[in-house]
């Protein structure tokens, strides 16, 4: 199982740099970086975060997807 | 990343001067016990011109150690623990369980080369304190390549 997510389709949507949103959820910008993608996967915590910043539902922003075997 | 790799490598230098200087009081450091003729009690001589500048560079790399500190309220949160946010910490946590490893292997592997003791003391009457700094440094190395790498995936 694999988490992906679509954080930066948001983030640009919103017009916001990688620095910006990553004042807004409390994390670095390499943070941010690795998060868009997809080499980590964020905590609960910072998933409802990243949600509430956006105003979206968490499981439109991150989906678990099935590892091709 | 930048300040995990200098507080290591400062760390790494620390460990060396200590050695360097520990060594320098032990050579030099007589103890009396019952001396007809210094009594009881002990006799210390160092050679400032070898032993001041290794402190001067020890107060420096401590100092600039301090303030390579995030949170400088914390006495013993150094710099290289890094948790600024909690991919951080998960890094942090990762890099010093490398560093644990690195200690599981590095002190036994120490022992050995103590089973040599009498030769290499005799070869390098400072053998044990630059043996201990080699290990400290393993371990601080290990927890920075660790570092490193997870933090580039």
């Amino acid at each position: 199982m694999k988490l992906t997510n679509q954080v930066r389709l948001y983030r640009q949507q919103h017009k916001w740099t990688q620095e910006q949103f990553a004042e807004r959820i409390g994390v670095t910008r390499q943070t941010v970086i690795s998060l868009e993608k997809g080499s980590y996967t964020p905590s609960l915590l910072l998933a409802m975060q990243i949600a509430r910043v956006f105003d979206r539902p968490i499981e439109e922003l991150f989906q678990l997807e099935e590892e091709p075997r | 990343m930048k300040r995990v790799v200098t507080q290591s490598l400062l760390n790494c230098c620390l460990y060396f001067l200590a050695a360097y200087l520990i060594s320098a009081i032990h050579a030099n450091l007589q103890l009396f016990q019952d001396d007809p003729v210094s009594g009881t009690g002990l006799s210390l001589e160092l050679n400032l011109i070898g032993v001041l500048p290794v402190l001067v560079i020890a107060i420096i790399l401590s100092i600039v150690s301090y303030f390579l500190r995030e949170d400088r309220s914390r006495s013993f949160a150094t710099a290289e623990f890094s948790d600024s946010d909690e991919r951080e910490a998960l890094i942090t946590g990762k890099a010093t369980r490398a560093a644990y490893v690195a200690f599981m292997i590095g002190l036994p592997v120490l022992m050995i080369a103590f089973l040599f003791e009498q030769p290499l003391l005799q070869l390098y009457p400072a053998f044990p304190f630059y043996a201990i700094a080699l290990v400290l440094s393993i371990g601080t190395l290990t927890y920075m390549s660790a570092w490193i790498v997870h933090v580039r995936r």
